[in-house]
């Protein structure tokens, strides 16, 4: 078993992660330039290809995977995409949930007047 | 069975046929003992784990950004102060370091310390460009009043790129460092493991900056 220190990565690995990479940052850059998507969509979009080409980057340049990574890494990944997902979903819950109560009232509808 | 009792580990030195044929996929494979192997991959262990640590500090921050972005009180807006063309250049300097940077881990791992110096100073030319690109951007919010005490969307968004950017600056004295290194020490097993290391590093700041320009310069262009 050679360490992941010793191992000579492969260079279609960087080609390949490469290729996918430009392309998952040219879409995006392209939509918000030249696009005429509405809004919240073509966030979703861009979220979307942003999770995608951090897997793409973690599997082609950083060499994640089952024989290169210790396992322990592995669940350290895990409880960083888990708490990542619990500070960025829960902050999205609550101001878009506080943005529901908040817009009645700046609308001038909700206000006793 | 027998070895259990003669010392020999799991995944201690290679020997004989086994030894070449690993030699010519990995050319250093040959390097350290069953011992120094055990060493240096604990490093590489801790050090995914202080990376992913530093990805949960980056988690908080992307979430003050999204929860203060819509403060901008009196102060100008993502829309007038970002510019799309300079976050395309930035993220194309970056992840062009990344590719670069793979090129030094293969040209090291390769035994090829010449080549691996070339592609070391390409990676720095690129990432001092990714950092002068911030600066000028940085300097040009500040002479419009735009800094960090502008409003709640500006602390965000400087508390997190600025972070982002510190780390690219620590990056590049690490990249220095690992210069001196091949030239003083050569491809050695802790030169390599160091270079692993810091490899991983250079790799994880492209990812965060992929988050960065997701979520904060194409939102706020966008918006």
């Amino acid at each position: 078993m050679i360490p992941p220190y010793l191992q000579r990565p492969k260079l279609s690995d960087y080609a390949y992660g490469f290729i996918l990479a430009v392309l998952l940052t040219v879409i995006p850059f392209g939509l918000v330039a030249y696009g005429d998507m509405e809004k919240v969509p073509a966030l979703i979009l861009i979220a979307a290809l942003a999770a995608l080409q951090l897997g793409v980057q973690l599997r082609y340049f950083m060499h994640f995977s089952t024989h290169r990574t210790p396992a322990e890494a592995r669940w350290a990944l895990g409880l960083a995409l888990l708490m990542g997902g619990i500070f960025l979903g829960g902050c999205l819950w609550v101001m878009i949930d506080l943005n529901h109560r908040m817009m009645p009232g700046m609308m001038g509808t909700g206000m006793g007047h | 069975m027998t070895g259990a009792t003669t010392g020999a580990k799991p995944g201690a030195t290679l020997r004989g046929a086994e030894l070449r044929a690993a030699v010519a996929e990995n050319p250093m494979a040959g390097l350290g003992t069953a011992t120094s192997h055990r060493v240096h991959s604990e490093r590489a262990l801790g050090f995914w784990v202080y990376l992913m640590s530093d990805a949960i500090i980056f988690a908080v921050l992307f979430s003050n950004y999204g929860v203060l972005t819509f403060g901008v009180a009196d102060g100008p807006t993502a829309h007038e102060l970002f510019s799309l063309s300079r976050a395309a250049q930035e993220t194309a300097l970056l992840l062009l370091s990344s590719l670069t940077f793979g090129l030094v881990s293969y040209s090291a791992l390769s035994g090829q310390k010449g080549r691996a110096m070339f592609w070391l100073i390409v990676t720095m030319v690129l990432g001092a460009g990714f950092l002068a690109l911030e600066l000028s951007e940085f300097r040009e919010m500040f002479a419009r009043g735009a800094g960090p005490q502008a409003s709640g969307f500006l602390s965000g968004f400087f508390a997190l790129v600025g972070t982002h950017g510190l780390h690219v600056a620590v990056g590049m004295i690490m990249m220095a460092v690992m210069g001196v290194q091949f030239v003083v020490k050569g491809l050695t097993e802790p030169v390599l493991s160091r270079l692993y290391r810091v490899g991983l590093f250079w790799h994880f700041l492209d990812l965060v900056w992929i988050g960065i320009f997701s979520f904060v310069y194409l939102p706020g262009v966008l918006s």
